[in-house]
This record gives C-alpha cells, sequence and structure tokens, in this order.
C-alpha cells in the first residue's frame, strides 16, 4: 500500500469521518509542489482531455482546497497513442516528465481512471481481454497493459483499477455477476502489475442492483491489498434514495481504515447524507454542470453564514409573500433579474470571480454566450464546493456534523438547483 | 496643413523619413500650458515632439532615422500605453475567455470595445448606472470603442444611410431604428473608452465613383456633429476618421479638413476592405505624411504581422484586428516563423513549445503535443491559444518599439521579414518590398 489514510478518532454522535489522505513516500529530492496530504471529507476534480474544464490552471491553483485532480483514459485513448506516453521518454531531459508536467497540473495530485463516469455510454461489451472504451472517434478496445502504459506515464499518485463498467440497468443478472467477477480479477491484475508499487490503487466496487453481488464485491475487495474503494456505478441507481441504498450496502462491509470515494453525488443534501455513511471523497462535477448552465453556487454550510441566512434572508423571503421560507442552492445567472445587479455573485466568497467582477457582468456573458462566463462561474462553483466540504470536515471535527446537516436542510430548498 | 511636404502616393522613391522630420516643429516640445486634467505625469525621458488634449497627452520618444517609424508615449485618462502598439478586440465587453487579470499579465495597454453590440447588450441604461464598461468588465487601463456604424453596415443587410445616419432594421424586433452621430457618441459617453470614435459614413474600399466623395464630405459633417454631442472632452478622446477610398486626392481633402479639427489622435479608415495591397500602403502612407506628427495615428482593422510591421515603418502607432483571437479560436496558433494550425494527429511527438522562445504562460507550460490534442476540443485550448496569440502581437510590437529606440528598426524588419517568408520558403510580397521601398528599406530578393 501506497497511500496511508489515517483516520480521525470519531467524535461525539457524529457518523461522518475525518480522515487525512498521505502520500506514504515523498521522494525528498524533489521540489514537489504538491499538497503533502488531503484532508477527508473532500471532493476531487474530474478533467477532460487532462485539463480542468473551463479554467486555466493559473487561476484553478489559486482556489484552495481542492487537493486532486482524476484523469480519465478514456479521452486518452480518443487518438490512436497520446503523446503522454512518449513525453517520458523524449531524449531531451528537460522536457522528460510525468503527467503533472505535461497536463500542468503540478500542484494537484493525479488520479487517472478509465471511464469518465459522467460521460454518456451506450452498451459496455468488454472482454476478458479488451475495456472497451467509447470516446468521441469510436469504440477503442483498450488492454490492461494499455491502461497499465498511461499509468507508467503520468506516474499518478493514485489510480482506479480497471473494471467491467456496466452502463445500463437493463444488463442481466448473470452480467452483473460477471462483471463482479471480471473487475476483481482485472483488480489484482492492476495490483500484480502496477509500475511502481507507490502508486496507490483504488478497487471498484461492483454487483449494481443485486444486494448479494454488491455485498460480495465489498467483501471480495476488501481483502485485496488496495488503498480505498470507489464505488463508481450509482448513477445506475434510479432515485438518490437508491443510491444512498447501494452506499449502505457496499460500505458496511468495508473497512474503516480504508478511504471510500463515490462519484455521482449530484446534490448536497445527497453528499452530506453519503458523508454520514462514512464516505470520504466525492468528486466535483456538480460545479461544472452547474457553471455550464450559468448557475452559481449559493450554498454554504458554515454556521456562521447559516445562522445569518436563517435569520435575515428566510424571514425577508417570507416577508415578500414567497411561498418556499427555504433558500435556492443555486442563482441562475441567465435570470433577468440580475441584469443590473451589481453586487458581487455571493458577499460570503472570496474567490477571484467574487472579488472583481458583479452579478450584472456575469449575466451579460452568459446572455451573450461569452466563454468568460463559465470560467468564472467555474473558479466560483469549485471555490464555494471545496469551501462546502472544509465545513463537513470542520463540523466533524466540532461533533455538530449532524446539527449542521439538519440546519442546512432546513435552510436550502432541495429542489431549487 | 502645408501641400509642400506632400509626397506623392505613387513615388516610393523619395525619402519620406526625412520629409516627416521636417514637419516635427508642428509640434516642438516646449513650453505647452500645463493642464490640470491632463494625465500627463512627470517623466525623465527625452521627448521629440508632443502635444496636449485636455484627456490625453502623447509623446514621441524616438524617431527611426530611415524610415517613418516613432516611439511614443500615449497618456489616456485610465492608462498610459507605449506605441506603436496593437490593441486586442473584446467585442461584448469581454476578451474571449480570459480574464482582466490574464489580460494585464499580457501586458495589454488598450483593448476594444465594439459599441453597436454594447448598444444592444448590455445596453446603455445599464453602462450609465454602472458608470461605464470599465467597471462593468473590472478594467482598469485603456479602453477604445468604435462608433458602431462599421458594424451596421457589415452585419445588417437593409442599413440605408442618410444625411441624418444610419439607418437598420434591429436584428431584435424587426423595426427600423436610427443611428446618428449624436447618438453614437451619446452611446460611446456612455461605455466611457479613453478613445472613442466618430460616425464615420462607411463604403466598401472598392466602391468607386461619386459616392466615395459624398461618403468623405459626409464623414466631416458627421465629424462635426460628433464633436457638437460629445458631453466628456476632459475624458475621452474623439478621434475623426479620415475617409476618402482609394483617392488620394479625396483623401488629402479630407485630411485637410478633419486635421482642421485639431483632434487628440487620428484614425485611418476605410482600408483592409479588400482593396490591392499596394493601394492599401500608399493609403495609408500619404495619410501618415500629412497627419500632425505630434498626434497619435490609429490604422483601424489591421493585425497581421507583416501589415503592422510595415504600417509601423509607415509611421502609424495603433491598430486593432480580431484575427488573434478569432484564427485562436480555429486551432491557429502565430509565431515568426508563421501559422501553426492545430490539428488531431499534428505535432503528435513534438513536445516542444508553439514558439522556443516566448515566455507567455501557454509556451511555459504547455507541449505543441499536448494543445494539439485539445484545441477545438476543451475551450481551456481556446484560452491558451488566445493567450499565446495576443502574447505573440504584444512581442512583435514591444520589438518594434525596442528596435526604434535604439534605432536599428531597419534591421529588425529586413530579420522579421526574411524569417516570415523567405525562411520559410516564401517569396516576398510585392506590396511588402514595395511598401518597406518606399520609406528606405530594401528587402533582399534572392
Amino acid at each position: 500500500m501506497s497511500l496511508s489514510f489515517c483516520l480521525h478518532p470519531l467524535t461525539g454522535s457524529t457518523q461522518g469521518r475525518l480522515g487525512t489522505l498521505k502520500l506514504s513516500k515523498t521522494d525528498p529530492s524533489t521540489d514537489s509542489q504538491l499538497p503533502e496530504c488531503i484532508e477527508t471529507p473532500t471532493c476531487i476534480v474530474p478533467t477532460q482531455r487532462g485539463t480542468v474544464p473551463h479554467v486555466t490552471p493559473d487561476h484553478f491553483n489559486t482556489i484552495p482546497g481542492l487537493g486532486a485532480v482524476v484523469m480519465f483514459a478514456e479521452h486518452l485513448v480518443e487518438q490512436r497513442s497520446h503523446p503522454v506516453l512518449r513525453y517520458s521518454n523524449t531524449s531531451d531531459p528537460s522536457t522528460g516528465g510525468d503527467g503533472h508536467h505535461f497536463f500542468n497540473l503540478a500542484h494537484h495530485w493525479l488520479c487517472l481512471d478509465m471511464r469518465d463516469p459522467r460521460q454518456q455510454h451506450q452498451a459496455a461489451h468488454h472482454s476478458n481481454k479488451f475495456y472497451r472504451a467509447e470516446t468521441i472517434s469510436g469504440v477503442k478496445p483498450v488492454t490492461l497493459e494499455d491502461y497499465l502504459d498511461l499509468v507508467r506515464a503520468l506516474q499518478p499518485e493514485m489510480f482506479v483499477a480497471l473494471a467491467d463498467d456496466l452502463n445500463s440497468l437493463d444488463e442481466t443478472e448473470g452480467r452483473f455477476k460477471r462483471s463482479v467477477g471480471r473487475t476483481l480479477q482485472w483488480l489484482d491484475q492492476c495490483l500484480a502489475q502496477r509500475p511502481n508499487p507507490t502508486t496507490g490503487v483504488w478497487g471498484v466496487l461492483k454487483g449494481g442492483p443485486l444486494l448479494d453481488q454488491r455485498i460480495f464485491s465489498a467483501q471480495q475487495t476488501a481483502t485485496r491489498p488496495v488503498d480505498g474503494f470507489l464505488l463508481n456505478d450509482l448513477s445506475l441507481a434510479k432515485d438518490v434514495a437508491l443510491q444512498q441504498e447501494w452506499i449502505k450496502t457496499s460500505v458496511a462491509h468495508l473497512p474503516l481504515d480504508k478511504p471510500r470515494m463515490v462519484y455521482g453525488m449530484d446534490h448536497p443534501f445527497s453528499i452530506l447524507d453519503a458523508v454520514s455513511k462514512g464516505i470520504d471523497v466525492f468528486d466535483s462535477y456538480y460545479a461544472k454542470r452547474l457553471a455550464e448552465n450559468g448557475q452559481a453556487i449559493a450554498f454554504h454550510l458554515d454556521e456562521s453564514t447559516l445562522k445569518s441566512k436563517s435569520d435575515a434572508e428566510v424571514t425577508s423571503a417570507s416577508a415578500d409573500g414567497n411561498n418556499s421560507t427555504k433558500l435556492p442552492l443555486t442563482r441562475d445567472l441567465n435570470d433577468p433579474v440580475y441584469k443590473a445587479d451589481f453586487t458581487p455573485l455571493d458577499r460570503m466568497c472570496s474567490c477571484y470571480a467574487c472579488a472583481h467582477y458583479t452579478r450584472a457582468y456575469l449575466h451579460h456573458l452568459f446572455i451573450t454566450e461569452e466563454m468568460l462566463g463559465k470560467v468564472l462561474l467555474m473558479i466560483h462553483n469549485l471555490t464555494l464546493f471545496a469551501d462546502f466540504f472544509k465545513y463537513i470536515r470542520q463540523s466533524i471535527q466540532q461533533g455538530t456534523f449532524d446539527q449542521q446537516v439538519s440546519r442546512f436542510k432546513d435552510t436550502y430548498d432541495s429542489y431549487s438547483h | 496643413m502645408t501641400r509642400s511636404t506632400t509626397r506623392k502616393a505613387t513615388s516610393p522613391l523619395l525619402a519620406p523619413g526625412k520629409v516627416s522630420r521636417t514637419r516635427t516643429m508642428t509640434s516642438s516640445s516646449e513650453s505647452v500650458p500645463a493642464n490640470p486634467q491632463s494625465p500627463y505625469r512627470p517623466h525623465d525621458y527625452p521627448v521629440v515632439a508632443h502635444s496636449e488634449s485636455p484627456a490625453l497627452r502623447f509623446e514621441v520618444l524616438a524617431r527611426c532615422s530611415v524610415t517613418k517609424a516613432r516611439v511614443s508615449k500615449l497618456h489616456l485618462p485610465h492608462f498610459t500605453a507605449d506605441t506603436p502598439m496593437f490593441m486586442p478586440v473584446g467585442t461584448q465587453g469581454t476578451m474571449k475567455g480570459l480574464t482582466t487579470d490574464q489580460l494585464r499579465d499580457l501586458d495589454c495597454h488598450v483593448i476594444l470595445g465594439n459599441t453597436y453590440h454594447l448598444g444592444n447588450r448590455p445596453g446603455q441604461a445599464i453602462l450609465d448606472q454602472v458608470g461605464g464598461l470599465h467597471q462593468f468588465m473590472n478594467w482598469d487601463r485603456g479602453l477604445l470603442t468604435d462608433s458602431g456604424g462599421f458594424q451596421m453596415v457589415s452585419l445588417l443587410k437593409l442599413a440605408q444611410i442618410t444625411e441624418e445616419g444610419v439607418e437598420f432594421e434591429s436584428p431584435h424586433d424587426g423595426t427600423m431604428m436610427l443611428l446618428t452621430p449624436e447618438k453614437s457618441i451619446d452611446l460611446q459617453n456612455s461605455i466611457g473608452a479613453d478613445i472613442i470614435m466618430q460616425l464615420d459614413d462607411v463604403v466598401s474600399s472598392l466602391t468607386t465613383g461619386p459616392r466615395v466623395e459624398e461618403a468623405m464630405e459626409r464623414s466631416v459633417r458627421w465629424l462635426d456633429r460628433c464633436i457638437g454631442a460629445h458631453k466628456y472632452p476632459e475624458r475621452q478622446n474623439l478621434f475623426p476618421i479620415i475617409q476618402g477610398g482609394l483617392d488620394p486626392a479625396l483623401r488629402r481633402k479630407c485630411l485637410e479638413m478633419m486635421i482642421a479639427r485639431d483632434a487628440p489622435g487620428y484614425a485611418i479608415g476605410g482600408l483592409s476592405g479588400g482593396e490591392e495591397k499596394d493601394t492599401f500602403w500608399q493609403i495609408v502612407s500619404l495619410c501618415t505624411d500629412h497627419l500632425p506628427e505630434a498626434k497619435p495615428r490609429y490604422c483601424m482593422g489591421v493585425g497581421y504581422a507583416e501589415d503592422l510591421v510595415v504600417c509601423a515603418a509607415l509611421g502609424v502607432d495603433m491598430f486593432d484586428c480580431v484575427f488573434p483571437t478569432r484564427t485562436a479560436r480555429f486551432g491557429n496558433a502565430l509565431t515568426r516563423d508563421g501559422g501553426i494550425v492545430f490539428k488531431i494527429n499534428r505535432y503528435q511527438d513534438d513536445f516542444g513549445p508553439i514558439e522556443e522562445d516566448c515566455s507567455c504562460y501557454t509556451c511555459r507550460h504547455y507541449t505543441r503535443a499536448y494543445l494539439a490534442t485539445i484545441v477545438n476540443k476543451e475551450t481551456v485550448g481556446c484560452h491558451l491559444l488566445s493567450i499565446h496569440n495576443i502574447a505573440y502581437q504584444m512581442r512583435l510590437m514591444r520589438d518594434i518599439r525596442t528596435s526604434i529606440m535604439e534605432d536599428r528598426f531597419p534591421e529588425f524588419v529586413k530579420s522579421f521579414m526574411k524569417r516570415y517568408f523567405v525562411d520559410q520558403g516564401k517569396p516576398y510580397p510585392e506590396w511588402v518590398v514595395n511598401a518597406l521601398q518606399s520609406v528606405n528599406i530594401t528587402l533582399a530578393t534572392s
């Protein structure tokens, strides 16, 4: 094992876990700009083709509290042979380097995964030999060796073991079972053949709608020397309640001392529920989806903001004759109500966008479909999303997580996003 | 204006560098009364000519001893710009995905906004409420706006020009609307740019006959209406636009009338519309010969590298063009060896930057190989190319300025052109050879 995960002593009645992910071996010779450790619960930032969507790294690097990004091999096999595979072999030592250099993401941990969970996928005809990756240039058969070649080239801090991903609930029971078995088989191969033993490996939990298979998958994966567990099939669940059910089933059979990551939580309420079920790492796709639609995150979990919001704004909202006394989770910048609103996006936020631009300007950018709108909202949304996790950690630390969650749910309108 | 200094545009063998020097007496550097509103700040560099207007001070610091090129400081209400300069175009109050911090890092001194677009969105009322475009878009340096007339004519099919103004069909509700000189200035006053442009009667540079003269004469009348309507001459500089098509006589007539209005600076308009390049440079050169030495000259819509170098040699100070950012959106990067087209499966093994010695953010951090995998796919790819392309333009202008200051501009021009054309296996364009010859630079054709 190569990542260390340290669970802080559980406090009070709080169900959430507070932990620290740490690189077990940092090379003392390098002038590494990577964070030494990442506090959990946290979020990991999904990239597209190796880049954080919309935001160039000069701005991305200024967003506090984001420790890691995840890259998807599916994007990198779009073309026959991605240049990153040859980058580390270049004879010129000044250009030789790893994924951090190649993708200009020197300040964040890299995680490599195969499938972008947020991309639309069709069928999943993986075989023992080939993972069939769906790209914009067609289906590409990828072998385990191909995948590990990417691991070798990127030298990420951690990667997700290849998994037999299914993309539809309509698959047969037999197929779901085979998926569990093949995923374990690929996991064992990944663990045995990983190019660098200090690279962390996340094992993927499968089982789909079959509870016994979910349990079996979790139990079996837990016997392997993995560094963490990933649930990447939650988008198959029909609703939020079922997602939480699946999480509960899988997590019940995992050891306490290793981190658990999920993809696909797209609502702060669901995230809070999943935290209380023992999930440590989430993806930040939600922040990006909102940004692309012109929606700014407007929710805060910290105590003082929640208090002032519930005291002031909620009452004023009801005074306005608004039926709902709850606050919206997001702010839609396309709304003409912001046309002449020269206040910052969010008074509580200190991000680059809030420090320099107004709601009226952002409204203008979205109305005119200018690219800067998405850039600025991405900065803002990632900042507040990272903050959200900071306050999750803080409230777990202070033993007030449960109260904060119920206060949060009382304050914000669940459907307003 | 004295006709005696006028060169015939068609006689490139005259030495215009000397001609233009004889004209510097229009602006000797002595005792101009101090203006309390002036953006001018004390300095310790020598000034060879200068002019002062309520919202602008222009100081020529150095002149090329061979060509008509010069280096100047343009003190504007929001910023002191170095010229010759290139001004990137941010049509709707934003520069194609770049933040204003990134524009500052790129050393942009002045950027453009388009009055027609800004008048539509966010609209005049919003701009009035917020106190102008600087505030609205968080830009603390120089801004320049056009009159809106060009967009009317180029974007709207049904535009009709009368003495009153430009009549056009609203693209929003189909009603007929009228852009008058007064309305254009009113809008530009609300936008609040450091430099604003008169509404001119735009005709295609390919138009011939009496319409060209009519447009020129009308542009002068509209200039007077613009001057009359301008509410803030103490903080916004209204530039006339020299018209007259491709007819040297009309151009001279226009120059004479507009120079008589004693504007803070002048634009050369009605070009870059598909005319012969040899005609283009001759008209530019004719205008720079006549325009006051100590006032800034702005050549509208020019942005190709070779055009910038040639026009700087002809004595132009300011340029704007959508080209660097637009071409970035199509996956093209600018280099001193010519353009690079990024396409999938190209530059697969090229782990160098776009340009070896470019210090822009993109070149410091990205390989061509990686850029090729994201341009045209990720908006970040577009941002990174825009950053490089603007940096390329800015460096070109810096190189021009430095070489003029060190009086080695002709050498710079020759090595630039050799690398840009000959080293790429291309012959020098004939018009470039002719234009440079007119200012005493001979490009050696092998």
